[in-house]
């Protein structure tokens, strides 16, 4: 891979994060750059910022996703004993002016196909390294 | 890389971010935005990883008391027991309650004589505390054993001076190691008093450059992925 392809691709997933809603995704990954060794920063090449795209989008992307709520309802069941009924669900009480108002938190999404799909991508290219 | 791997990949990227395009937090509509509701999400698993903690190391059993619903909060608040909370025993004795989204009365506070109604500086929100068994209101510092902030950002040193400012208001800085009510987890000694434990958990492994920091000043860092 040319130090040109690398940056092509890097450019390209920032800008189709941003485009698709995902902008937070390119602030986070942006903050981790920022808070990284500043002597190591200047001697990044096109190549490993690209691979340090990809491996810490793929990290927040993964502390985002819903992919295992269920799991988590059942890791609470299985420690302690209730007075009622098991945990059904978890939720989130929102501020209101009347009634309340809860979110349930499965409906939040996962993104287990973007972080299955930028994992392959990053296999692909340690591949052509 | 061959121009057809490169368009390729290109097109994975665009491809697959375009059908998750309806779930991406912009698109969410919500009346919190999704990334606050993203937090509570994570705040949800680090409860889940202390409880397993309090279960597994300390020998504690736990008990949902008040429905079967776990109720995260927008907004902090005094204990209100209308909210369900896990009680903590050892044995058949209750060691302690534990809530989330809880204001508790600053150190600050009371210094100043402890006066009613706290306002402004005189209390600050912990995302999951475990307290003192049977209070009300907003509990004092000193009613704190486990004090708990949950970030899941990029790790700042914003956020460490934040940190140090909040166990500022929580506890004097100890010569020595206090023990706290743990036999093991998460720490049976603290350099602190009272002998409460301040813990950050935070999804970026950065996290850990910043314990030996800390530890001078009784916090515990925890790298946690959800």
């Amino acid at each position: 891979m040319t130090d040109a392809q690398a940056i092509e691709i890097r450019q390209h997933l920032v800008n189709e994060l941003i485009s698709h809603g995902f902008g937070d995704i390119v602030l986070e990954v942006n903050t981790r750059l920022e808070e990284s060794d500043e002597e190591r920063l200047s001697g990044r090449s096109p190549r490993s910022m690209l691979d340090f795209l990809l491996r810490e989008s793929i990290e927040v992307f993964e502390n985002l996703s819903n992919g295992n709520y269920e799991e988590l309802i059942r890791r609470f069941n299985q420690l302690g004993s209730f007075s009622d009924a098991r945990i059904e669900s978890i939720v989130v009480e929102l501020l209101t002016t009347g009634e309340p108002e809860f979110y349930n938190l499965r409906e939040l999404p996962d993104y287990e196909s973007i972080i299955g799909e930028l994992r392959e991508i990053l296999t692909e290219i340690e591949r052509e390294h | 890389m061959t121009a057809a791997s490169l368009s390729r990949i290109k097109s994975k990227i665009t491809t697959v971010l375009q059908q998750s395009a309806n779930v991406s937090p912009s698109r969410v509509r919500t009346l919190l935005p999704v990334k606050s509701l993203q937090g509570k999400l994570y705040e949800a698993h680090v409860l889940a990883s202390i409880c397993s903690n309090l279960a597994a190391k300390e020998g504690c059993s736990l008990s949902l008391v008040g429905g079967n619903k776990l109720v995260l909060k927008q907004k902090g608040s005094p204990i209100d027991r209308s909210y369900p909370y896990f009680e903590i025993k050892r044995g058949k004795v209750l060691i302690g309650e534990l809530f989330t989204d809880i204001y508790f009365n600053t150190l600050s506070h009371f210094i100043k004589g402890s006066p009613n109604p706290p306002t402004h500086g005189d209390f600050h929100e912990l995302d999951i505390a475990l307290l003192k068994p049977g209070l009300k209101g907003y509990p004092s510092h000193a009613e704190v054993l486990l004090a708990v902030e949950c970030k899941n950002t990029a790790i700042k040193k914003s956020i460490i001076r934040e940190l140090l400012g909040f166990r500022r208001e929580l506890s004097f800085l100890a010569q020595g190691h206090i023990p706290t009510g743990f036999r093991s987890w998460p720490a049976n000694r603290i350099k602190a008093n009272p002998a409460s434990v301040h813990m950050l958990y935070c999804s970026d492994r950065r996290i850990n450059r910043y314990q030996t920091n800390c530890d001078q000043f009784g916090i515990i860092l925890e790298h946690h992925k959800m």
